[in-house]
């Protein structure tokens, strides 16, 4: 069959396509939808900010590249995923300037860990619960541990401060549109920062910092850190796998999806996983083999949460 | 501003809900789940609408919504589900086509894997430029054009499968 003569019947089944029945109570339920939407919802303050946020986003994703952090690659991620997950430049929360405060040893097996909580904190006010556990990396020098360090004051502080400003807006649109102090009070928002020690010993420490607002998925955030502490260094999946290590990690991903059954993972065609890259996220497992993540939507359906793969080390 | 958009939005879904339910339907081919799609497609629209940057890409935006919570649906159902003659059966006998071969070819593009029935779609039932097509499905022009032949190639086929049947 030649290529018109399939387009030909191509527009053919078009007909049946656009006969498909339409249940009556489509048009019901659409105006239900938006009916109730249209009562919990509004959030007029927000359009103000919205202008400005492209820009911001921009400087931030420049000033990440220029330290070199890692951080999902938004572009991957769903458009609506991409778009909400931007954490603006404004001034900070009052973040205590001295080490000292609320220091405390955060101890793991086998030592004293080099990761202390700087600040921890719980804080509500009706609207919102706010719980942070923000890490530190103790250090004495000036190299990848204390960029590490200020990228994670950073981060956090201007997480908070938009999660402050998306939720305060977010309850203006909900009042100004009918609801009820309590009914939002009911909606229990919280914010959440925290990290994990993914493994540490003398010479190596991973670690990641989360941050998440539970009324949004589009809202999370993950920053992965894996520092050499003999030099201070940011360590690569090229140091742990060695020079081939694209194609090492590549094809154990490779054979961990292949040997899956959940049928989450989409294949080439759906955008599914083709390659690691220099940006990919990982960290440290405590058999020291590096765990690779990848992002919510990154790869696989949703339902799959952000699929996790442990690249063996070539002996 | 946000009001307008709002608005915009609303007034758009009113106005091409039924293209929206063929489209989830042809993923899900089923009534209740392909008014499900249409329902949390349009919920996320309206929550998120304050992140559209060009209202000008409203229809690619939303599209591409739909597309992702169809895809979301089918991949949790695909396990379980196949499309089941008596489903085409419904589609078909209330349909009719004027051109010989359409029905067929109905059937076969409904049985593409969905990332070029995606692209099919789009393109032959939506009307889509590939240009659009690429921004609703979040792929490279290169990548959408690749889809659209591997698709074509994989309907030459199974198009003669259903006439032989």
């Amino acid at each position: 069959m030649k290529r018109a003569d399939l387009e030909q019947k191509l527009y053919a089944s078009k007909q049946i396509y656009t006969q498909t029945p339409i249940p009556t109570q489509l048009t019901e339920r659409m105006h239900q939808t938006l009916q109730t939407h249209a009562l919990q919802n509004q959030k007029p303050n927000r359009a103000e900010t919205e202008q400005s946020k492209d820009k911001q986003e921009k400087t931030r994703l420049e000033k990440r590249k220029v330290i070199g952090m890692k951080q999902w690659n938004w572009k991957k991620t769903t458009g609506i995923v991409a778009a909400c997950a931007v954490l603006a430049f404004t001034a900070g929360l009052n973040l205590s300037p001295t080490f000292a405060e609320d220091m405390q040893n955060n101890t793991v097996i086998g030592g004293i860990s080099k990761v202390l909580t700087f600040r921890s904190y719980d804080f509500a006010d009706g609207d919102k619960q706010i719980s942070a556990d923000i890490p530190q990396v103790e250090t004495e020098g000036n190299g990848y541990t204390k960029d590490i360090n200020e990228e994670i004051l950073r981060i956090v502080t201007d997480y908070e401060t938009q999660a402050n400003a998306d939720i305060a807006a977010y309850k203006d649109a909900f009042l100004a549109t009918g609801g009820t102090e309590e009914e939002f009070e009911a909606k229990n928002i919280q914010v959440d920062v925290d990290y994990e020690v993914k493994s540490e010993n003398d010479s190596y420490l991973s670690l990641v910092l989360t941050a998440y607002e539970n009324w949004s998925n589009a809202y999370t955030v993950q920053y992965f850190y894996n520092i050499n502490l003999k030099d201070d260094t940011e360590i690569t999946l090229k140091d742990l796998l060695g020079e081939d290590y694209i194609q090492i990690a590549n094809e154990q991903i490779q054979a961990q999806i292949a040997a899956d059954d959940s049928g989450l993972y989409f294949d080439q065609e759906m955008g599914g996983f083709t390659t690691i890259t220099d940006d990919t996220n990982f960290y440290i497992n405590a058999a020291g083999n590096p765990v690779i993540v990848f992002a919510q939507y990154e790869i696989a359906a949703g339902a799959a949460g952000s699929p996790e793969f442990e690249i063996v080390r070539p002996q | 501003m946000q009001e307008t958009r709002k608005e915009a939005l609303t007034t758009y879904v009113i106005e091409n809900q039924e293209k929206f339910y063929r489209l989830a339907f042809s993923y899900v081919r089923d009534q209740q789940t392909a008014m499900d799609v249409v329902q949390d497609a349009v919920v996320k629209a309206l929550e998120h609408i304050a992140d559209l940057r060009e209202m000008a890409y409203l229809r690619t935006w939303f599209y591409r919504i739909l597309v992702n919570e169809s895809l979301a649906h089918w991949n949790k159902m695909k396990r379980e589900v196949l499309w089941e003659p008596e489903q085409m059966k419904t589609v078909l006998d209330t349909a009719q086509t004027m051109e010989e071969g359409g029905s067929e070819m109905y059937t076969a593009v409904m049985h593409l894997p969905p990332e070029m029935k995606t692209v099919v779609i789009l393109r032959y039932y939506e009307d889509m430029t590939l240009q659009e097509i690429a921004q609703v499905t979040g792929a490279s022009l290169s990548k959408v054009k690749y889809r659209l032949y591997t698709g074509l190639k994989k309907l030459r086929g199974l198009y003669e499968k259903e006439v032989a049947r």
